[in-house]
């Protein structure tokens, strides 16, 4: 157990385990009106991650109750945030867990309107500084287009006319000394 | 007999999708029309290096090539307790350049541990949104304190202090005299430093603590002063060591005599010189044994329980473990009392002619990593060495070597670290086997590139990780049928090429945003696309192997693979360079219309009937069908009717009859032939709407549902690289026609590759979403059907 502790704080530094990167596909679903997100990432980074921001260590096939976890992971990391910086409702739908690959589906409840809406994701953000995340938009009849987040910009507007704009709130940040 | 055209019968035109039919992407720019259109084909001359007598414009070192040498004997003392290292170390410094050399800069790597190093203050801040633990705080104020340094004592020529200056990770050695060309220069360094626990700091290199036996796993590696390299490219390669760009290293001779605890054990780069003193005469008589060709495994040198024996009582006193090493790049070692080891001796070369050497290759690794570790480590070793040595040369070291410890995974000449491990109780999950496998693999791999074809890292991370990984691809895909498709699908790469923050490939390490996605991923899917769709694997096969050749044990530069790939194969691939390597642009095609086309019979009688048919089978409008019904006044008025009421425009007159018959006695035998030739003409247009050029990969499917393939080269792009149109022609109709059907080129859309247009393809989501609806799973209805 301690072994593997110490195996997982070292890992983040180095560069073949960790791929440090995500891609989420969002479509919108006009019947349902919600944006249809689902994010990929692997395994190993998505237990690490889990790990350093539960403080305890995470073992996706040894975790009893994974999709809380996960659900309140994405709650935290990949918010969807409306034109008052008010976060939309994440629906949980569940988890594919492979070899290589990890996806985790939900819901972000738009009520039928992405345009004014700004994402903010910061997806493995606490393994490196060099992470990046990319968000694939199929969004009504646009071309599908994609989104990078990194720790220089970790959120972006969805409507193409917006993106080069920056959102005029920003995320609260707290730093809590925990443990 | 004069030339008579053809008369085309038009079935239609399909036009669909993006009206707006050209996306401008990165080279548009404002200006005038006629210089908008960028040329994808354009030559590369104008970005690489002018050709020389050094590198030549084959790609292929030239007749006036040359690479510095250096030889190192070493003496290295490792101290368990305080993880001290002290060394003392004579470089020989061959100047094989044509210039005099004034100074020689020596890399300190290991000066990045200190807290006041560029790397470290220059690293980004971490994310404390979701707070920061008491673990963390004190990893992080050790990480700011800790001072893992390399401490130079002196530097020294025939007795006489050298001159030096260091810059972080640099020290310039300014010489007594200038080293003319030929010269050789000897000096020596005594030298310092404290190994890093990499449960406090992580890096390449460091010591892992195991609290239930109190011992230690060291991997050394960067642990002695290095030169840098100088060459006719960079002059010095003496770019300070941020953390991420490797090393660049000269190629010589090592000769290292490594002092430690008694009863550690000692793997190295290299063959051991003295093992009459170091090792017990069992264990020589079992690597004797392992060593023999032939055996069906590997054979263990130390076994588990003489490794727990050793760890449990450690022993007095020290040993001097004495290894040498010729043409390697740099040299680095484990130790610990805590190893088993395993050997198997295998045959490199022709075994034909019995041409070639024996190759020892071994695992060393704590009994925390049993029993993964007897089972895979060194049989992924051999496989490594065996299918890359296919696809490059053979491989032309004596040893190599896998070592389990602190570092995840991480290359050396001859030796690499791995860091998978199972669970504390023996068992492992599939992905950790998995891992174990594939990152062995790929860092005995990193032995052809770029320990050997030895490419600057420091400057260039895709010319060894991207290569490496796409050879690591074709040697997992060799191992079991779980690889197949976990890495280098095109479509895999699509999302991180579709994104905005991006970078060229031909990027700096240090500068590169999704390290992963650029030096790794795109590059070894660009090498697949490469082997699988545009150069097919013959050609490409040879041509790869033949930079390897070429290569081996030099320097090569970008612009060098680049030659070599088109030298060796005779295609031009400056258009694959330029758009895969040096733009962010994406592959997107839409087939934007189709427009269908039949040969005439030229018989009227025959074009009238067509024609007919197709006007009686168009909807009635329905304002036309209300009318008929209502009566009219030539019906109550005959006489009214005149010739036009019965007037039939698709009736063949006399006179057409008779021109045709004439036009028939014009013709040949062969001419006539094809006018009764079922000959399907397909005229289509191709939008470019993400940049990149590719070959157009055309699937017709025909009416009775078998499929053709039709591949068209990039190069339909030439002229106009925005949009194109190709004449496909069939002998019989299709129904379907898809662009890129079984996604062969990283298109990053597509829903417009086909016609008629697809009904949208579900996404990942509502697959996800069907499978979770559907009540029974594959399984429960199989048991339920019987
Ligand atoms: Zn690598």
């Amino acid at each position: 157990m301690k072994h593997a502790l110490l195996l997982l704080f070292v890992l983040p530094l180095l560069g073949w385990h960790h791929l440090l990167t995500t891609i989420a596909e969002v479509s919108f679903n006009a019947d349902s009106g919600y944006l249809e997100v689902a994010l990929h990432c692997t395994p190993r980074d998505l237990e690490a991650t889990l790990s350093k921001d539960l403080k305890r260590l995470i073992r996706l096939d040894q975790e009893k109750n994974l999709d809380p976890l996960l659900e309140d992971y994405c709650n935290r990391h990949f918010q969807l945030l409306d034109a008052e910086g008010k976060q939309v409702p994440l629906l949980w739908v569940g988890k594919e867990i492979e070899l290589r690959d990890a996806w985790l589906y939900f819901q972000l409840d738009v009520d039928g309107k992405w345009q004014d809406k700004t994402l903010y994701n910061d997806v493995l953000a606490n393994l490196h500084h060099k992470y990046m995340n990319t968000v694939r938009l199929q969004l009504g009849n646009h071309k599908p287009r994609s989104l990078s987040f990194d720790a220089k910009h970790p959120q972006r507007a969805l409507s193409p006319d917006l993106s080069g704009q920056n959102p005029s709130f920003s995320r609260q940040f707290s730093a809590i000394l925990g443990e | 007999m004069p030339a008579r055209p053809l008369v085309l019968r038009h079935l239609g035109g399909v036009l669909f999708g993006c009206f707006c039919l050209l996306t401008p992407h990165a080279n548009a720019q404002e200006g005038p029309e006629k210089q908008k259109r960028p040329d994808a084909f354009r030559q590369l001359e104008e970005l690489l290096p002018t050709p020389s007598a050094t590198r030549t414009a084959s790609g292929a070192p030239g007749h006036a090539y040359w690479q510095q040498k250096v030889d190192y004997t070493i003496q290295v003392e490792l101290e368990e307790e305080h993880r001290q290292i002290t060394g003392l170390e004579q470089i020989r410094y061959h100047n094989h350049s044509p210039d005099s050399l004034r100074y020689l800069w020596v890399q300190l790597d290991n000066n990045r541990m200190r807290p006041s190093s560029i790397g470290n203050r220059i690293a980004g801040a971490p994310d404390l949104s979701s707070g920061m633990s008491f673990k963390s705080l004190h990893r992080r104020l050790i990480r700011d304190s800790f001072d893992g340094g390399l401490h130079i004592g002196w530097v020294r020529h025939q007795g006489q202090e050298l001159h030096t200056v260091v810059n972080d990770t640099m020290m310039r050695v300014d010489l007594p005299r200038p080293l003319p060309p030929g010269g050789q220069f000897e000096f020596e360094i005594q030298w310092s430093f404290q190994v890093n626990d990499s449960s406090q700091v992580g890096a390449r290199t460091g010591a892992e603590f195991f609290p239930e036996d109190g011992n230690w796993i060291f991997e050394m590696a960067h642990w002695y002063p290095r030169l840098a390299v100088y060459d006719d490219v960079n002059g010095w390669q003496n770019k300070v060591f941020l953390g991420s760009g490797e090393f660049a290293l000269e190629f010589g001779d090592f000769d290292v005599q490594i002092t430690v605890p008694a009863d550690h054990v000692v793997a190295a780069t290299g063959v051991l010189q003295n093992p009459e003193e170091v090792l017990t005469k069992v264990q020589r008589n079992r690597l004797a044994k392992a060593m023999e060709l032939g055996q069906d495994g590997p054979t263990m040198i130390i076994t588990l329980e003489e490794a727990k024996a050793n760890e449990a009582s450690p022993a007095d006193g020290v040993k001097t473990w004495h290894f040498q090493a010729q043409h390697v790049r740099d040299f680095a070692w484990a130790s610990s009392r805590k190893f088993l080891w395993d050997c198997w001796g295998i045959f490199s070369g022709d075994p034909q002619t019995g041409e070639g050497h024996k190759v020892a290759a071994m695992s060393f690794w704590p009994k925390e990593a049993e029993p993964m570790w007897s089972k895979f480590s060194t049989h992924a070793v051999v496989h490594t060495l065996q299918v890359y040595s296919r696809y490059t040369f053979e491989f032309p070291y004596p040893t190599a070597i896998s070592v389990n410890g602190p570092v995840g995974g991480m290359e050396y000449p001859m030796i690499c670290f791995n860091g998978p491990r199972p669970e504390p109780d023996g068992t492992y999950s599939e992905r950790t086997k998995y891992a174990l496998i594939g990152v062995i693999i790929h860092e005995v791999g990193h032995n052809f590139f770029p320990m050997i074809v030895n490419s600057d890292e420091r400057q260039w991370t895709w010319m060894d990780e991207g290569l490496n990984t796409f050879v690591q691809h074709l040697a997992e895909v060799e191992w079991d049928e779980h690889y197949k498709g976990w890495w280098g699908e095109p479509s895999q790469i699509t999302s991180y090429m579709l994104s905005e923050e991006q970078v060229p490939i031909m990027t700096n390490s240090e500068s590169l945003l999704s390290f992963g996605n650029n030096a790794y991923g795109k590059p070894m899917t660009a090498l697949n696309i490469l082997r699988e769709t545009i150069m097919g694997r013959d050609l490409f096969d040879f041509a790869f192997a033949e930079y390897a050749r070429r290569w081996k044990f030099k320097h090569p530069q970008p612009a060098d693979f680049f030659r070599t790939m088109e030298d060796a194969s005779a295609v031009d691939l400056d258009w694959f360079w330029r758009g895969w390597f040096y733009t962010t642009d994406h592959v997107d095609f839409e087939l934007a219309q189709v427009d269908w086309y039949q040969l005439s019979t030229l018989d009227p009688d025959y074009e009238n009937n067509i024609l007919r048919e197709r006007r009686d089978a168009q909807l009635e409008s329905l304002q036309h069908e209300r009318n008929t019904p209502l009566p009219k006044r030539v019906d109550a008025y005959p006489e009214l009717k005149d010739f036009y009421d019965t007037y039939d425009p698709l009736t063949t007159t006399s006179q057409q009859q008779k021109e045709y018959l004439k036009l028939l006695e014009s013709l040949d035998d062969w001419q006539r032939e094809q006018l009764e030739a079922p000959w399907q003409f397909y005229i289509l247009t191709i939008n470019n709407l993400g940049g990149l050029v590719m070959p157009v990969l055309i699937d017709l499917e025909y009416e009775d549902g078998s499929h053709e393939m039709r591949r068209i080269p990039a190069e339909i792009w030439r002229k106009n690289s925005e949009q194109v149109k190709t004449l496909v022609l069939t002998e019989r109709p299709v129904r379907k026609i898809r662009i890129d059907p079984r996604q062969e080129t990283a298109d990053c859309d597509i829903s417009n590759n086909n016609w008629p247009p697809d009904i949208k393809p579900p996404t990942r989501f509502e697959l996800f979403q069907q499978k979770k609806n559907a009540k029974t799973n594959p399984m429960q209805e199989a048991n339920s059907q019987s």
